[in-house]
């Protein structure tokens, strides 16, 4: 495990960060717990996403995760300041994920990922712009309009974008600021954990932020708040 | 040797500017034995530096078949013009049998001055055997990847993570592709690739500001040390 600072400054750079087998031994029980949240038909022929929010009461084991040494370690040395949970989630996933980024805020987040399931390029796996994160790094605009109508502009399919993919198996933990582009393509169904975190919000911007952040976890689209 | 153009697709273009490289697939299929004999030739002819590799400079004028090959102006010139958007200045180039890896890096840190670089190289490449790795993005200036040349000095230290590991796309390629860049993106070759060969001809914009044509000045000077300390050089106009 590469220690919290060396993990800031590849989420700093990179806009993300592979922790292979941080969580291994928390693998069995989170399965287990999965099984009871998501109930997936014996065959994996589900063809819409499962969602389920707020999970980590029901989840102790991703609740422990959450609270971890390396996790406050990656949180507070990222915010600089006391961070919170804000959100958690457990997904069936089914099929492509487009390229987006999870909004693009002034307010950093970080989501943490875990998957199930092995995942890779053809069966799923996450995939990122590096750096695409920070809006100094010129990708708002064209760059990204042109990524998003890959097909069009670039004459390329989604997976052909030249990105990084991030080949998971289970143990391993993602962690990205979610202003980062990123993607799915070619996954069948996947089982996946998440939690999300935020520093604690002082500004009127940042509690505006995260208000809207919060909001559009659950709702897909922008959530205006006045 | 009567050749056809090079060009690039509207979708290559915007590649090229997106990302900040496009790999041309088969560009050279029809020419690639006889630019491999051609390099052969003249490193064989030359007495090759063995800095990081046996090269020769501006191998493409040592040689009739480079020359029309390479230089040609509806060859990579043309296609410089094309990705650039400019018009273009050619800026030398070389030929390279390495004996090794090429450690993250990018070609000087340039402000004003837009390079471009075609590469073509003369055996197949994939991710371990030295392809060419390119962090999409890393081209476009003024931003924060200018502060971290550090971490990709030396990622193993800053990052905690090894050179291979750092997170970039991999252009594998077979010998009768070309691969342009922008050589201000972050790029290595990494892996086991001894022997790997690669011959690459560079382009710079036509300098429209006294920075850019001072920074091409440096650049087309770098490897002439004696000339560039001189006080009394001609300027670029």
């Amino acid at each position: 495990m590469p220690k919290p600072r060396e993990v800031v400054r590849q989420l700093e750079v990179f806009g993300f960060a592979h922790l292979r087998q941080v969580a291994s031994d928390a693998v069995g029980g989170l399965e287990r717990g999965f099984g009871k949240l998501i109930e997936l038909s014996a065959d994996s022929a589900s063809s819409e996403r499962v969602t389920r929010f707020d999970i980590l009461t029901e989840l102790p084991e991703l609740g422990r995760i959450s609270r971890s040494s390396w996790v406050r370690g990656i949180c507070e040395t990222y915010f600089a300041r006391h961070h919170q949970v804000i959100t958690s989630d457990a997904n069936a996933l089914v099929g492509d994920s487009y390229w987006h980024s999870d909004g693009f805020y002034n307010t950093p987040f970080l989501r943490f990922v875990l998957y199930l399931d092995a995942v890779t390029h053809d069966t799923g796996a996450l995939r990122f712009l590096a750096g695409s994160h920070r809006a100094d790094n010129g990708w708002l605009g064209d760059p990204t309009r042109h990524v998003i109508r890959h097909r069009q502009d670039l004459g390329l399919d989604g997976d052909d974008v030249p990105a990084v993919v991030v080949d998971s198996r289970p143990g391993d933990v993602i962690v990205f600021d979610t202003n980062v582009m990123h993607a799915a393509w070619n996954g069948d169904v996947r089982r996946q954990l998440a939690f999300n975190c935020v520093g604690e919000p002082v500004t009127e911007a940042e509690q505006l932020d995260t208000r809207r952040y919060f909001l559009n976890r659950y709702v897909s689209g922008s959530v205006l708040i006045g | 040797m009567s050749l056809a153009p090079l060009s690039a697709t509207a979708a290559e273009v915007t590649h090229f500017r997106t990302f900040g490289f496009v790999r041309l697939r088969g560009a050279h299929d029809d020419v690639a034995p006889a630019v491999t004999e051609a390099f052969e030739d003249v490193l064989g002819r030359s007495s090759p530096g063995r800095q990081a590799g046996a090269g020769v400079s501006r191998i493409a004028e040592r040689s009739d078949v480079l020359r029309a090959v390479l230089l040609a102006d509806h060859r990579c010139p043309r296609l410089a013009r094309r990705l650039l958007g400019t018009d273009v200045v050619y800026a030398g180039g070389d030929g390279v049998r390495h004996d090794g890896a090429v450690e993250w890096h990018r070609d000087g840190d340039h402000r004003a001055l837009r390079l471009l670089k075609i590469v073509q190289y003369l055996d197949p490449l994939r991710g371990r055997t030295g392809a060419l790795r390119i962090i999409p993005g890393t081209h476009r200036r003024g931003g924060s990847w200018d502060t971290f040349t550090a971490e990709l000095d030396d990622p193993l230290r800053r990052l905690g993570m090894e050179p291979i590991d750092v997170p970039a796309f991999t252009v594998e390629s077979s010998p009768g592709d070309l691969v342009a860049f922008d050589p201000h993106s972050y790029h290595a070759s990494l892996g086991d690739c001894y022997g790997r060969r690669q011959i690459t001809t560079t382009y710079a914009s036509v300098p429209e500001s006294d920075e850019a044509r001072r920074e091409l000045s440096d650049y087309l000077l770098a490897d002439r040390p004696a000339l560039r300390e001189s006080d009394d050089l001609p300027a670029l106009t």
